[in-house]
């Protein structure tokens, strides 16, 4: 055994030894960006996808916001809506479903800020969603510059606000 | 015998693998590694075009290459094409520069006016008289390091179409394809 094959083993182990840190041990930053896939992910839909399915994503999603959770988003040729408290979140989330046939919703580029109290975090992302309306000509790609607050609680991750940051200034 | 002779010839997989010299192979392999990291992040950056905003131009899925190098060297020019940043590099907005720090900028009827003077854009195919910025009427001055940025497809609804002042922090680099 010579000592590139141990130099090459040792790497190897390395590696391993990273990558299951990473699994085993996960660190803040890790936990909220899981999270906030799992949101994404889960408020996407498809049109093959039952009502029960879909009611079902819905309360998961709600359950990853705080009860005093607020949204502010402006939205290109819609306008800004706020929205406060789960109720109303689900409600649009809902009405969403009614809209479209399907959303695809990602993050991207996802910023992740603990705060030093461990107890708050901040991320600035990108969203895309690509979305197919029901009508015609009601298909759109959009994406948009979001910032997220999230909040410790119990031990887990919610999200308490959501805003829209402008990219291009008027 | 000499020791030549006693010498165990290297097996093909291993120079398969590493080379003759594995420590030679080890530095050409980072320094590529490098060069690769440094040309694709500063040099050229590939892109692939979503939507219709850049339309007639630039169409949905064509891919094009942005220099962040070419705008950092020349600057930029009325008329470039340029990927502005949001929250890092996978998802990046493409407009065309129409506007230069210090300019005063006013889009009316359709036309855009710098300082006064309407400004002659042959790559549009059609634009809409409905569009007119900013709202309140008054030009909108544009600070040392803004630029005024607008999309191809004049023809969409204003309201449809994302546009307006970016910082020079925002903007990676030009179109150069």
């Amino acid at each position: 055994m010579n000592r590139w094959f141990l130099g090459m083993a040792t790497a190897v182990l390395l590696g391993g030894a990273w990558f299951a840190r990473g699994i085993f041990f996960q660190s803040e930053a890790v936990r909220v960006e899981r999270l906030l896939q799992q949101v994404a992910t889960d408020v996407s839909f498809n049109p093959q996808e039952g009502n029960v399915a879909g009611v079902r994503r819905i309360s998961g999603v709600i359950n990853r916001f705080t009860s005093d959770a607020t949204i502010e988003v402006e939205l290109l040729g819609v306008g800004t809506f706020n929205l406060a408290g789960r109720d109303e979140i689900q409600q649009a989330l809902l009405g969403a479903r009614r809209a479209a046939r399907r959303l695809a919703l990602k993050f991207h580029d996802l910023v992740i800020q603990i705060e030093e109290d461990g107890q708050t975090a901040e991320v600035h992302l990108t969203a895309t969603s690509e979305a197919e309306g029901r009508g015609r000509n009601q298909d759109g790609f959009e994406a948009l510059e979001f910032n997220f607050k999230l909040r410790k609680l119990e031990g887990g991750w919610f999200i308490q606000q959501i805003t829209t940051i402008p990219t291009l200034k008027q | 015998m000499n020791s030549s002779e006693l010498a165990v010839p290297v097996p093909w997989w291993r120079v398969a693998a590493v080379g003759r010299n594995p420590r030679v192979t080890a530095v050409r392999l980072g320094v590529l590694v490098l060069l690769t990291f440094l040309a694709f992040r500063y040099l050229f950056v590939p892109i692939r075009v979503t939507g219709i905003s850049m339309s007639p131009g630039y169409k949905d899925g064509e891919r094009r290459w942005i220099s962040p190098i070419l705008f950092w060297w020349r600057g930029l020019d009325r008329g470039d094409v340029v990927a502005i940043q949001m929250s890092g590099r996978q998802v990046m907005y493409l407009k065309r520069v129409i506007g230069l720090p210090g300019e005063r900028i006013r889009i009316a009827k359709g036309d855009v006016l710098v300082d006064g003077e309407p400004l002659s854009e042959p790559y549009l195919l059609n634009r809409s008289p409905a569009w007119n910025w900013p709202t309140n009427g008054a030009d909108r001055i544009l600070g040392p390091d803004e630029y005024f940025v607008v999309g191809d497809n004049r023809a969409m609804p204003l309201e449809n179409h994302y546009f307006g002042v970016a910082d020079r922090k925002r903007i990676l680099g030009k179109v150069v394809r």
